[in-house]
């Protein structure tokens, strides 16, 4: 009577119960395309003198860029300062990054984003640092929220059918700050250099596919415990075990980014 | 006949005591030296090293002393092993408009090993007069300098890196390590 296989009439049951789903679906894509305006790239070639040539009236004893220059030749004369000019996106990008960002990616194709140029690289780099800031924010308030959702499952599988309500809707918080906080650093431009090796951030992204996987998992799981409106509880301790592995692979994940 | 002679020899003496270099210029081993900078933050201790500095170095060969200095380095090769992490330095840096930091000597006083070196760092587009205390050593035809400075992010006009929202220490160290060859 308890079928643990995923028919599809519990798919079905799935999706028609939370109707919900579709709204915060909706939501996430709303939110994802509000965040793409900002990349809207602008003419900031007024202010490339600025940039470069920095004032000098800030610091009594500073040099202009030229006047470096010149400073650098008048002790070695026969020294030719090098100019160097940085490559604009790093050699290793991930074939979705080149597809969405590179030289004829998709954000320039459809004029989100405009033609590569040190000045408008230099502007999608701080987008990238406005969205992976986001992405931090984010990642605390969806770990506060998966936290919350585990205290009250816990609760509900205790017996406690009060805080029904109340784990619906931080299930659905969830969900919805979790796919933006994914979104932030999925979508954010390619950062200047990215080299083959193991860091602690490679630690962060290779973790990412398992709580991806335990968030497409736990709420299915979930889904399935009531069958014909009763609670069953067995299949409720699977969902239970789903929630708190995957809370914990994505604490890990966040905390494995501060070594 | 004589007197002639050693006219001849004095002004030949003189010619070649202007025309004989007293100091030679020479450039860092770049495979055998680096530059590494060091930063502060309260979870932990960054190590970041760029082996592709072009130091270059006016040295006088009879009193063995080292006349000018002349360091330059992309900022985009130092490396802390964390890609991510050197990326957002180059942010913070602005290393699209300001690719490079040098360093020129203006002055150098030498006591035995020790050295002080006087003169102008460039760095974000910023230039300021900082101290390098070095220190050489001679082996085997190689002249080694191990020097450092520190300088402040702000004076230089550089946002301190957050992580986790909590910024580093202002104060970035540097360590140089140069090798010369002499022969």
């Amino acid at each position: 009577m308890n079928n643990p296989v995923i028919s599809k009439s519990n798919l079905f049951d799935f999706f028609q119960k939370s109707d919900c789903y579709a709204k915060y679906f909706f939501a996430i894509i709303f939110l994802s395309l509000l965040s793409f305006p900002i990349l809207k790239a602008q003419d900031l070639t007024k202010n490339s003198n600025k940039l470069l040539i920095p004032s000098t009236s800030v610091f009594s004893n500073s040099l202009s860029r030229g006047e470096s220059l010149a400073f650098a030749n008048s002790v070695f004369p026969d020294t030719t300062v090098q100019i160097f000019k940085p490559k604009l996106l790093p050699d290793k990008m991930s074939f979705f990054e080149r597809g969405l960002w590179g030289e004829n990616g998709l954000m320039r194709g459809i004029g989100l984003a405009s033609p590569l140029t040190p000045e408008v690289r230099k502007y999608e780099l701080e987008v990238r640092r406005t969205m992976l800031t986001a992405h931090q924010i984010g990642g605390f308030a969806t770990l506060g929220l998966m936290l919350a959702t585990c205290y009250y499952g816990q609760k509900i599988i205790d017996g406690d059918f009060n805080y029904e309500s109340t784990k619906k809707k931080l299930v659905f918080a969830t969900i919805t700050s979790y796919s933006i906080t994914a979104l932030l650093s999925i979508l954010s431009p390619p950062p200047l250099i990215r080299r083959d090796e193991t860091s602690t951030t490679t630690i962060h992204k290779f973790l990412a596919w398992f709580h991806v996987a335990g968030m497409i998992v736990t709420p299915i799981l979930g889904s399935l415990i009531n069958t014909n409106r009763v609670f069953n509880i067995d299949k409720a301790h699977f969902h239970q075990v789903a929630g708190y592995i995957t809370t914990a692979i994505f604490a890990t994940a966040m905390i494995v980014i501060t070594f | 006949m004589k007197a002639k002679i050693n006219v001849v020899l004095i002004l030949l003496f003189f010619q070649f005591s202007i025309v004989l270099p007293q100091s030679k210029q020479i450039e860092a081993v770049k495979q055998e030296s680096s530059i590494t900078y060091q930063l502060t933050h309260l979870l932990h201790e960054i190590e970041s090293t760029s082996k592709e500095a072009y130091c270059k170095i006016d040295f006088d060969l009879s009193k063995k002393e080292i006349k000018k200095v002349f360091v330059q380095v992309d900022v985009t090769t130092f490396n802390s092993g964390n890609s991510n992490r050197d990326s957002h330095a180059m942010e913070v840096i602005d290393a699209l408009s300001f690719p490079d930091s040098r360093f020129t000597s203006s002055s150098i006083t030498q006591k035995g090993d020790s050295l002080k070196v006087y003169g102008k760092l460039t760095f974000h587009g910023i230039t300021q007069d900082i101290v390098i205390s070095a220190a050489t050593k001679w082996t085997n035809n190689k002249l080694v300098v191990n020097g450092n400075f520190d300088i402040s992010l702000t004076a230089f006009k550089v946002e301190r890196p957050s992580l986790l929202f909590i910024p580093c220490k202002d104060i970035l160290k540097f360590t140089l390590d140069q090798v010369f060859n002499l022969m």
